[in-house]
C-alpha cells in the first residue's frame, strides 16, 4: 500500500515537472505551427446584434474556416469597450487585440503604452491588392492617429464630418451647386430659408455634434493644428488670436439669421436630427452614420446628400479637408499572437471583406475602391478626394480629452445655445485654459 | 455560553468577510489611491500626496457638481416629503380607488430610467413635446414657447421629473407607516376637536416618525449619490448644468465617451462624496433623534 502511494506521489510530481517544463520553453510567437490551435481574444466595442458586429462574425467564420488553426473568440461590450477593457486588464485578463473609436484608443489604451507597433505588418504584401496591406488604406486614413514614427491603430470604418442634406429640398429650392465657400453656404441657406424651408437641425447641447462647426471654420481659417496649439498654450493667449473670435462670430451668424432655429438650444439628442428624418429641417452637420441612424424613421426612399464643409475666402484651408471619424481595431502589446491577429486584420481589409461590412452596416470603410451605400455615396467621395484627413476636433478629444471635457465644452455649449457672447467664449477660453494648466 | 459566543462568531463570519474584502477592504484602498495619479491601465501610479484634493478645491466644475447635488437633496427632498404627505392624506381620506392611485403614482419606479428619461425629453420637447402641444391647444402662447430644456433651465426640469419619480416610492413607505396607526388615535384627535393639519402633526407625523426617519436617510443617501437619471436624460453627453458628484465622478475615472482615465482623482472625488454621506448622516440622525413612541 505504501509502495502504490509512493508511486502515485512519484507520477504526480513528474507529471508537474514535465508541464511545467514545456510551459517554460514555449516562447511568445513560437505557437504559430500549423498544428498547434491558436486562439485570440477579441474584446468588440459592437453589441452582438448591431450590423456591424454582425459583418465582424461573417468576417471572423471565414477566417476560421481559412485558417482551422486559429479560433477567435469574441466578446461583445458596447461603446464602453476600453473602459470594461481596462478593468479586465487590471485583473490579469489576456486580450489579444480591440476595437474601438480610434480617438478614444489613440486617448486612452495606445497612449499608454499598451499597443503593438504595425509597422512591418503593414509593409506585408496586401491580400488582394498589387501593393502593401498600408496601400489598400484611403489615403491620409493610416497616418491619422501615428504616435511619433509608429502605427498602432488599424482602422476599418470610416465616418465622413459633413452636412448630411435632405436633397429633394435643395432640388425644390433650385439648388444644383455645392456651395465651395462659407458666402455661398450662407447663400443657400438664405435660399432654403426663403423658400419656407428650416436650415439646419442640431442638437442643443451635444458637444460632439455641434463644437465641430468651430473646428471647421478654424481649419479653413487656418489649417490643421492651429486649434490645437491654442489649447497647448499654457498661458491661454494663443485664444487672442483673431481667428478664434471670427470663428465663433460666424458660428453665430448661423443662430442670428435664424438657421438654426431657436428651439434648437432645448434640443435634447436625438430631437435635431429627428427634424431632420420627418422633414422638418434641411440639413444636420454630422458623421457619416447618420443616413443609417435615421434610415428607419427618414425611410429608404429618402434622398440623402452630403455636403463637404466650405472653405473660407482667403483661409488657409481647404473645402477637401476631411474630418474623418474613425472605428480602429488595435493589438496588445501583450498579445502572444501578434502575427495571427494581424492575418485577421489583413484579412478584413480584403476588397470583398471591406465591401461586406460596407453592405451590412451601411458605412463607410477605410479600404479603397470599395462601393459605399448609397446615401452615403457623398461621404465615399469625399474621402476619396480628401487633401487632408483630419482628426475630430483638431486632435483635441484624443491628445486632452480632460482638457475638453472641462474647458471646453462647459464654455462651447454655453456659447453655442447662445448663454455667452462670441467675446465672452474667447474670453473665457483664455482664463479657462491658463487656470487648467495651471492647475496641472 | 462560550459555545454560544462561538456559533455567533461563527455565524457572522461569513457575511464579515464578505463585508471586509468587498466593501472596506476596497474602501480603504480608495483613499489610498487617492493620494495618486494613476490611469489604471497598468500598475504604474505616481504618489501626489493631497494634490488631488488641492485640485477638487479649485476645480470649478466638482463645485458646480457639489451644488447641483445639494439641490437635489435639499430642494428636491423638500417637495418630494411634501407631496409624499400631501398625497398621503388624500388617499387615506376615504377616497375610493386608493390601492389603485397608489400603484399609478409608484409606477414610475418600476420603469427602466432610459424609458423614463426618453419619456421627459419627448415632454419637454421645445417643438413638438407633450406640454408644448397642450399649451398650444389651450392658447397659452407664453407657456407653449418655454424652452424646458434651455440651458439654464434644464436642472430645474430634470429635478421636477426625479421628483415625479421619488414621490412614489416614498409615498408607499410613508402610507405603510401611516395604515399601522391604530383609527382610535384620531377618532380621539376628532373628539378634542383636531382639523385635518392638526390631525396630522399631532397624531401622523409622531406615530410615523421611525418610518419618516428611515425615509428621510433614504431618500439623503439616494440623492447625494444620484447618476442615472440625470446621465441617461441627454442620451449621448451630459451637458455641466446636469453634474451631479456621482456623474462627475464617472466622467473622470471612467472616460464616459472621451478617454479621460483619472482613476486617482475620480477616487478622490469618490472620497468627497462618502465624507458628504457620513457628514449628512450624522446631521440627520441629530435631528431626526427622537423617542419612538410605541403603540
Amino acid at each position: 500500500m505504501k509502495r502504490m502511494r509512493f508511486l502515485v506521489v512519484l507520477l504526480v510530481a513528474f507529471s508537474l515537472i514535465f508541464t511545467a517544463c514545456q510551459a517554460e520553453v514555449e516562447e511568445p510567437g513560437e505557437t504559430d505551427s500549423e498544428d498547434e490551435q491558436v486562439v485570440l481574444e477579441y474584446w468588440s466595442m459592437w453589441n452582438v446584434s448591431e450590423p456591424q458586429a454582425l459583418a465582424i462574425q461573417a468576417w471572423i467564420e471565414a477566417f476560421e474556416a481559412e485558417n482551422p488553426n486559429i479560433k477567435i473568440n469574441a466578446t461583445w461590450n458596447g461603446r464602453e469597450n476600453q473602459t470594461k477593457l481596462r478593468s479586465a486588464l487590471a485583473g490579469g485578463t489576456k486580450v489579444d487585440f480591440m476595437d474601438q473609436d480610434a480617438d478614444q484608443v489613440a486617448g486612452g489604451l495606445m497612449a499608454e503604452g499598451l499597443g503593438y507597433p504595425l509597422n512591418d505588418f503593414l509593409q506585408q504584401d496586401a491580400l488582394d491588392y498589387d501593393g502593401t496591406v498600408a496601400d489598400t488604406f484611403v489615403p491620409g486614413v493610416i497616418d491619422l492617429h501615428k504616435m511619433g514614427d509608429d502605427y498602432y491603430l488599424f482602422p476599418y470604418v470610416y465616418n465622413t464630418w459633413q452636412f448630411w442634406t435632405n436633397m429633394d429640398v435643395l432640388a425644390d429650392v433650385g439648388i444644383t451647386e455645392d456651395p465651395q465657400t462659407w458666402e455661398e453656404f450662407l447663400g443657400m441657406a438664405q435660399q432654403i430659408q426663403d423658400a419656407g424651408y428650416s436650415v439646419l437641425a442640431a442638437e442643443g447641447s451635444e458637444f460632439s455634434y455641434n463644437f465641430p462647426y468651430f473646428a471647421y471654420i478654424v481649419e479653413r481659417l487656418k489649417g490643421p493644428g492651429f486649434l490645437l496649439a491654442a489649447v497647448e498654450d499654457e498661458t491661454g493667449e494663443a485664444w487672442n488670436d483673431p481667428a478664434f473670435l471670427q470663428a465663433a462670430e460666424m458660428t453665430r451668424e448661423l443662430w442670428d439669421r435664424g438657421f438654426i432655429p431657436a428651439d434648437t438650444v432645448g434640443y435634447v439628442w436625438p430631437a435635431g436630427q429627428m427634424t431632420l428624418a420627418t422633414g422638418d429641417s434641411t440639413m444636420e452637420m454630422c458623421g457619416s452614420w447618420l443616413p443609417t441612424e435615421l434610415r428607419d424613421t427618414a425611410g429608404e426612399d429618402f434622398n440623402w446628400g452630403g455636403l463637404r464643409f466650405p472653405a473660407v475666402e482667403g483661409g488657409e484651408g481647404d473645402i477637401n479637408d476631411l474630418t474623418a471619424w474613425l472605428l480602429s481595431f488595435m493589438i496588445m502589446e501583450d498579445s502572444e499572437h501578434p502575427k495571427e491577429v494581424f492575418e485577421f486584420l489583413k484579412f478584413t481589409q480584403t476588397q470583398a471583406n471591406a465591401q461586406l461590412m460596407a453592405d451590412e452596416a451601411l458605412v463607410g470603410v477605410t479600404r479603397k475602391d470599395i462601393s459605399w451605400a448609397e446615401a452615403i455615396k457623398d461621404g465615399e467621395e469625399a474621402a476619396a478626394n480628401a487633401n487632408v484627413a483630419l482628426l475630430p476636433n483638431d486632435g483635441i478629444q484624443a491628445f486632452y480629452p480632460e482638457y475638453q471635457e472641462t474647458v471646453l465644452t462647459p464654455a462651447y455649449n454655453a456659447f453655442f445655445t447662445l448663454e455667452i457672447s462670441p467675446e465672452e467664449f474667447i474670453q473665457t477660453m483664455v482664463e479657462d485654459t491658463a487656470d487648467y494648466w495651471a492647475s496641472k | 455560553m462560550r459555545v454560544r459566543k462561538g456559533l455567533i462568531v461563527l455565524f457572522l463570519l461569513p457575511a464579515s468577510l464578505l463585508y471586509f474584502f468587498f466593501f472596506l477592504l476596497p474602501a480603504i484602498q480608495a483613499l489610498q489611491y487617492s493620494f495618486y495619479e494613476w490611469s489604471g491601465f497598468g500598475e504604474e501610479k505616481t504618489f501626489v500626496g493631497f494634490a488631488n484634493y488641492a485640485e477638487i478645491f479649485q476645480d470649478k466644475l466638482f463645485w458646480l457638481s457639489f451644488r447641483n447635488t445639494m439641490f437635489i437633496l435639499l430642494v428636491g427632498g423638500v417637495v418630494v416629503f411634501t407631496v409624499a404627505f400631501l398625497m398621503t392624506i388624500a388617499l387615506n381620506s376615504g377616497i375610493k380607488g386608493k390601492k389603485l392611485f397608489r400603484s399609478l403614482i409608484f409606477l414610475p419606479n418600476i420603469i427602466a430610467t432610459i424609458a423614463l428619461t426618453t419619456l421627459w425629453a419627448y415632454i419637454y420637447n421645445p417643438t413638438f413635446g407633450l406640454i408644448k402641444n397642450i399649451a398650444e391647444a389651450l392658447g397659452l402662447e407664453k407657456l407653449s414657447n418655454f424652452i424646458w430644456t434651455a440651458p439654464d433651465k434644464v436642472f430645474w426640469s430634470v429635478l421636477v421629473a426625479i421628483i415625479w419619480i421619488q414621490v412614489g416610492y416614498y409615498l408607499v413607505l410613508l402610507m405603510a407607516g401611516v395604515d399601522k396607526i391604530p383609527k382610535e388615535f384620531y377618532e380621539a384627535a376628532e373628539i378634542e376637536g383636531a382639523n385635518q393639519i392638526q390631525k396630522f402633526f399631532i397624531v401622523t407625523v409622531p406615530l410615523i416618525w421611525d418610518v419618516l426617519s428611515i425615509a428621510i436617510v433614504l431618500y439623503s443617501i439616494g440623492a447625494l449619490k444620484i447618476f442615472e437619471f440625470p446621465y441617461a436624460f441627454y442620451g449621448q453627453s451630459v451637458p455641466s448644468q446636469l453634474y451631479t458628484i456621482g456623474i462627475y465622478l464617472y466622467i473622470m475615472g471612467f472616460g464616459k465617451r472621451y478617454p479621460i482615465y483619472r482613476l486617482g482623482y475620480a477616487t478622490a472625488i469618490g472620497v468627497m462624496l462618502l465624507l458628504s454621506v457620513v457628514i449628512i448622516f450624522v446631521i440627520l440622525r441629530t435631528l431626526l433623534k427622537r423617542d419612538v413612541l410605541e403603540y
